[in-house]
């Protein structure tokens, strides 16, 4: 981070030379990152001096890092010069006029997932955001959370309100340092969703950064931050629950979740980023870095995640279980269909006494796809009594799709037990049969065989999340078997 | 060969106090076993009869909170479970583990020959104990190929059942505490298996019974029957009382103990 | 990069040490250019994915030079196990006819690895010297036997033999770097049980990277044992590459007591239609020990199956790892495949690692993987005390008990006596537990 690379002037003049400057009070910034361009984001939301220096500071040890190369992943380089760093949201002359506009394929696509009719509008983009507007739907649960002392708000108005929190928690899970996405996340996040509970208090609903995720049709780097004081209790529901037509091909969020002593923090992803077409041209580029602390004894913390969107899914919701009897949880369903690549799993790093995590992942692959769980379960020399299960299973669909499991479990303490177990199959053709051969479609078959398939993770999202997610694995699997 | 005669007090038990991970689960438990007695301890679900058996044996991630227990006449509570063992307190659980490796038969050999240095009396040898353990395998009705096989190793419920009272008659316990004996076996091997533990009874040893049903009490009559509910005894009876609860259930009891 | 500071030998003494190997220009080419493409890959650091586990620093502190044939000092081999059969017998990687004894069976020819130097151009050992290794697996080790492997053992077994008894190669270490070098070839429906021993003085601080090629011809059979009683000193790099054709069928047994850091790597090909791979192994790593086993198996056709099953006992300071790779190529319809690496921790500062990776590129398989780490079980110690055996002898018995399912499988019986007795030697209570042995 101190020793800034030769070549940064002089990359830094190019800019000029392109006459950059002259752009910097326009609301649209053309493609291209430098430092004036973080400057230019902090000064849009008015935020103070120390989140800048964090900006630059994570962007210059950026300028140091290398992209990942994945072994298992494949993807045309991005060219971080080409893409734009800020844009306000747009005005609704950029989207189509009316639903008439919409390419009819998404729209059979919602029609099957059960969005109504003007919600389908909204998700396609279409110039209704007068009637959901994100912050009108929020104003009604405002007063409800404001009673109960929770801080629930766009990341730009905590910058705004509650900088004191932020400067003691922004960072302190995933480190601006931590890997080449979240550095680049955490110089240059536009919004994102924060939420703050105090001591001993219960979230009175579940918060969920539907709405507003959608309607600002932003989300290329957001940043969330959760911060569970002792002994409170929330349940966070993350939806990209329809396809979003996205011209920019990188998403790189970051994740932070700081459950303090007794406090419990639940987060649910339904993830649906397009997914480009059955011939993999286009899609979203999906580089998550998501991340939970257990500070406190008794701590927990539960990912959960069903995954179907996104050319390419690069995400391992973890947990540091620093707190005694902490416990850490990953459920996920990861499925991929034609070139899809999906490499997900997670960490779990005990450190605490008698702390235990339980990890179950279902990859589900068909076409040309490819979908990869990774994970690392560590026990320190610190954390006697540690427990870990490990559950990993895969469905192949398809000769040609697929499916690596790559678990490291490394242990420090004899007192531990740690157990993985991993299974690969092709799906029951005589599962199939049977289902068949009682009148149901092939199709329907696919979906009954997967969605059993899929149920202990399916158990641990909230109810109307349950139900969007087999709707999602539907219709990802279209096509699927012929 | 035993000093021990009818009457003498083998176990006693007065105030005993356990908890379980910050839980109470004996609350104070008194229970006399004298020699030549059966005892049936029957109580509803969770109210600590495993705990009792398993304190008894010596498991030691028990917070034993207060009380004593005496086992002819020495602290149970401070020796450790292979002193017990030896000193002849024989636990049959209610879940036999399994332990693919260590052989059955000679698991049994070296439990009677730590039993037998206790009582210094000279080790069997392999002959003689064959000979013995074939004999027991009989009465139990036992597959002469589990012999060979790991401890409990791939065994049914029934067969590891019996494999637990197979070694209780090898090894010829002063006190035999078994716990839920009965969970598990069909109507044969409950028999069979009420036939071992008669087998053992004499004048100078005691069997306790741990058990949900009377149905066990219909092979191996006792003497006396406790039931234990919310850590302790709460009425002690004969044989009636088992067959009372049969009928009435244990919720009587409670009301019972509420009201008081 | 660059040598550190602590590296014992020089890569320029590397070099300056090929110049006194025997053999050819063509030889002397050759071994040059194994050299060059390991300094280009570097020697390993612990970024590199297949070296994560291994102490590179006791690697660092070994010369690799190879040691100079010498008088033999007192080499204990009355420590292997008395299993008939012909035993060849190598000390620092170069054989020993004084030591060796027995008479090959019928069908099998033995061509000294040296003789192949002496009279003509290298031949073997080919693709590990050029370009990136498909497999993707570290050909480091394999590079380095390259670069100074002078003598080995090359076998052949005629088509449709069966070898009667097994074959024996010990490999003895004095100090120094030792670079065996062993090919085996199987003609179609041959069948041989091959044992390997690893075996040095406490004291001599020795680096052995032995490097084996085994190639097994349609509906051969080959059964491949390995005891490592390797001394407190020596590093061992074990890197052997089995092919398969057809119906093949391939054993390898490791037993793993010995060595400082002792590493096999071991990989299969399954690339003919119906071939099967069982691979189990244990070891026991005391002190201060190291005990890596890293495993790939490639099927490469229909209808081929493998198995592995993996036990590892870490006590003291000791580390262990397993790293086993299965990956199923496209077009291998029908594989079927098991991986179960179970692993104690009996010491407070003891540490093992596994991974199990599971690379599945074609949709009609079934494959499975387990992999557990902890320590005694509570319950089952508990239940043998209230049998009243004491906690020392159940927790021996409980350990022995744990290595038990692969002990099993090894033969002959001489063989897996010995390894019993040895195992045995290493649990506390031994005399005790050695009655449930009867």
């Amino acid at each position: 981070m101190s020793s800034t690379p030769p070549d940064l002037d002089q990359l830094v003049g190019q800019k000029y030379r392109h006459g950059f400057v002259t752009v910097i009070d326009s609301d649209t910034v053309p493609p291209g990152l430098d430092e004036d361009v973080i400057r230019l984001i902090s000064r849009k939301k008015g935020e103070p001096a120390f989140l800048l220096d964090w900006r630059l500071k994570a962007y210059r040890h950026w300028l140091s890092m290398h992209e990942p190369r994945w072994a298992h992943v494949r993807y045309t380089p991005i060219d971080y010069q080409a893409i734009s760093y800020y844009s306000a949201p747009k005005t609704s002359s950029d989207g189509p006029k009316s639903l008439a506009d919409v390419d009819p394929k998404l729209l059979a696509t919602y029609e099957k997932l059960g969005v109504p009719l003007h919600e389908r509008a909204r998700l396609a983009g279409v110039a209704v955001d007068a009637v959901f507007d994100s912050v009108s739907v929020a104003t009604t649960f405002k007063a409800r959370l404001a009673e109960a002392g929770v801080i629930f708000c766009p990341f730009s108005d905590a910058v705004r309100d509650h900088p004191a929190l932020l400067e003691r928690y922004l960072g302190s899970v995933v480190p601006p340092h931590d890997n080449f996405f979240a550095a680049l996340n955490s110089a240059v996040f536009t919004d994102g969703s924060f939420v703050y509970l105090p001591k001993g208090v219960r979230c009175p609903m579940e918060l969920s950064t539907y709405f507003r995720i959608n309607a600002a049709k932003t989300g290329q780097f957001e940043r969330t931050l959760i911060i569970a004081d002792e002994g409170s209790h929330v349940s966070y529901l993350e939806g990209c629950t329809a396809p979003m037509r996205d011209e920019n091909q990188l998403h790189a969020a970051v994740v932070e979740l700081i459950a303090e002593t007794d406090a419990t923090i639940k987060y649910s992803t339904v993830q649906n980023w397009y997914p480009g077409d059955e011939h993999g041209v286009g899609g979203i580029y999906n580089f998550v870095t998501k991340r939970g602390e257990c500070r406190g004894q008794n701590a927990r913390i539960s990912w959960t995640q069903v995954e179907t969107g996104s050319a390419i899914t690069w995400k391992y919701p973890s947990c540091v279980l620093r707190g005694d009897n902490s416990v850490g949880e990953f459920y996920s369903v990861a499925v991929t269909n034609h070139y899809q690549q999906a490499d997900t799993g997670t960490k779990m790093i005990h450190i605490g006494r008698n702390t235990r995590s339980t990890i179950v992942s279902k990859g589900i692959s068909a076409g040309h796809a490819q979908n990869s769980y990774r994970g690392l379960v560590k026990v320190l020399p610190s954390a006697d009594g540690a427990r870990n299960y490990t559950q990993c299973d895969s469905l192949l669909m398809g000769a040609r799709c697929g499916a690596n499991t790559f678990p490291s479990v490394e242990v420090r303490n004899p007192t531990a037990t740690v157990e993985h177990e991993a299974t690969t199959s092709k799906i029951g053709e005589d599962q199939l049969f049977y289902l068949r051969s009682r009148g149901l479609s092939a199709e329907d078959a696919v979906n009954m065989v997967v969605s059993g398939f899929c149920k202990t993770v399916f158990k641990e999202l909230p109810m109307e999340f349950a139900v969007e997610a087999q709707n999602l694995l539907a219709v990802s699997l279209e096509g699927a078997v012929g | 060969m035993s000093n021990i005669s009818k009457g003498d007090i083998l176990l006693e038990i007065r105030g005993l106090t356990v908890d379980v991970q910050g839980r109470r689960i004996l609350d104070g438990l008194d229970l006399t076993v004298r020699a030549g007695e059966t005892h049936a301890i029957m109580g509803p679900n969770g109210a600590g009869k495993s705990t009792l058996s398993q304190v008894l044996a010596g498991r030691s991630d028990y917070e034993i909170r207060g009380g004593s227990a005496r086992f002819l006449g020495e602290d149970l509570l401070a020796l450790p479970a292979e002193e017990r063992a030896r000193r002849g307190l024989f636990l049959g659980f209610q879940y036999p583990v399994e332990i693919p490796g260590v052989n059955n038969v000679y698991l049994l050999k070296a439990a009677l020959n730590a039993r037998r240095r206790q009582q210094q009396l000279p080790e069997v040898d392999a002959f003689e104990f064959l000979a013995l353990v074939r004999d027991k395998m009989k009465l139990m009705q036992i597959d002469e190929a589990l012999l060979s096989r790991g401890v409990n190793e791939g065994f049914s419920g029934g067969e590891k059942k019996r494999n637990e009272i197979l070694q209780m008659t090898v090894l010829e316990p002063v006190l035999a505490i078994l716990d839920e004996t009965d969970s598990g076996l069909d109507i044969d091997a409950l028999k069979v298996v009420g036939h071992g533990v008669n087998s053992l009874r004499r004048d100078d040893r005691a069997v306790v019974l741990v058990t949900h049903y009377q149905r066990l009490l219909d092979h191996i009559v006792p003497d006396h029957v406790h039931v234990l509910v919310g850590g302790r005894i709460l009425r002690s009876g004969d044989r009636s009382l088992a067959l009372e609860l049969e009928r009435r259930g244990y919720d009587w009891l409670r009301e019972g103990a509420a009201a008081a | 990069m660059s040598a550190s500071a602590e590296q014992a030998t020089p890569l320029a003494a590397l070099a300056r040490a090929q110049d006194a190997l025997p053999g050819g220009p063509g030889w002397a080419e050759w071994r040059a250019r194994a050299l060059e493409r390991l300094l280009a890959l570097g020697l390993p650091t612990p970024r590199d994915d297949a070296w994560k586990y291994t102490n590179l620093r006791i690697l660092g502190k070994r010369t690799l030079v190879p040691a100079l044939p010498r008088p033999l000092g007192t080499v204990a081999l009355d420590v292997l196990p008395p299993v008939a059969g012909p035993r060849l017998v190598f000390v620092d990687g170069r054989f020993h006819p004084g030591l060796s004894a027995g008479a090959l069976p019928a069908g099998v020819t033995l061509t000294p690895f040296a003789a192949l130097i002496e009279r003509g151009q290298p031949a073997l050992l080919g693709p590990a010297l050029t370009g990136p290794d498909p497999s993707a697996i570290d050909v480091r080790i394999r590079l380095l036997n390259a670069c100074f492997a002078v003598d080995g053992a090359v076998l052949a077994v005629a088509p449709d033999t069966a070898v009667a008894g097994p074959l024996q190669i010990v490999y003895v270490a004095t100090g120094g770097g030792a670079y065996p070098r062993t090919e085996v070839e199987l003609g179609a429906g041959s069948a041989l049980d091959l044992i390997e021993y690893h075996v040095a003085a406490d004291d001599a601080e020795a680096f052995v990277a032995l490097a084996s090629d085994l190639r097994l011809g349609p509906g051969a059979r080959l059964t491949h044992s390995c005891f490592q009683l390797a001394g407190a000193h020596t590093v061992l790099l074990d890197d052997a590459k089995v092919t398969l054709a057809a119906d093949a069928r391939y054993r390898h047994r490791l037993v793993a007591l010995g060595g400082q850091v002792a590493r096999l790597d071991l990989r299969v090909a399954l690339a003919g239609h119906g071939a099967s791979a069982e691979l189990a192994g244990l070891f026991l790593a005391d002190g201060r020990r190291e005990h890596h086993v890293r495993t790939l198996i490639e099927h490469r056709a229909p209808g081929t199956r493998s198995d592995q099953s993996y036990r590892g006992v870490a006590t003291d300071r000791a580390r262990g790892s397993y790293d086993g790779k299965v990956i199923v190529h496209p077009g291998a319809a029908g594989t079927e495949s098991r991986q179960s690496s179970r692993n104690l921790l009996l010491g407070r500062e003891a540490a093992v690692d596994t991974r199990p990776q599971l690379q599945i590129e074609t949709d009609d398989v079934k494959c499975s993987h387990g992999a557990t780490t902890g320590a005694l079980d509570e319950q089952v110690l508990f239940y043998l005390l209230t049998r009243g055996l004491d906690r020392d002898t159940a927790r021996a018995l409980l350990t022995y008990a744990f290595l038990g399912e692969v002990l099993g499988l090894l033969a002959p019986e001489a063989l897996r006596r010995a390894v019993e007795a040895r195992v045995l030697g290493r649990l506390p209570a031994a005399a005790l537990i050695r009655e449930f042995l009867a």
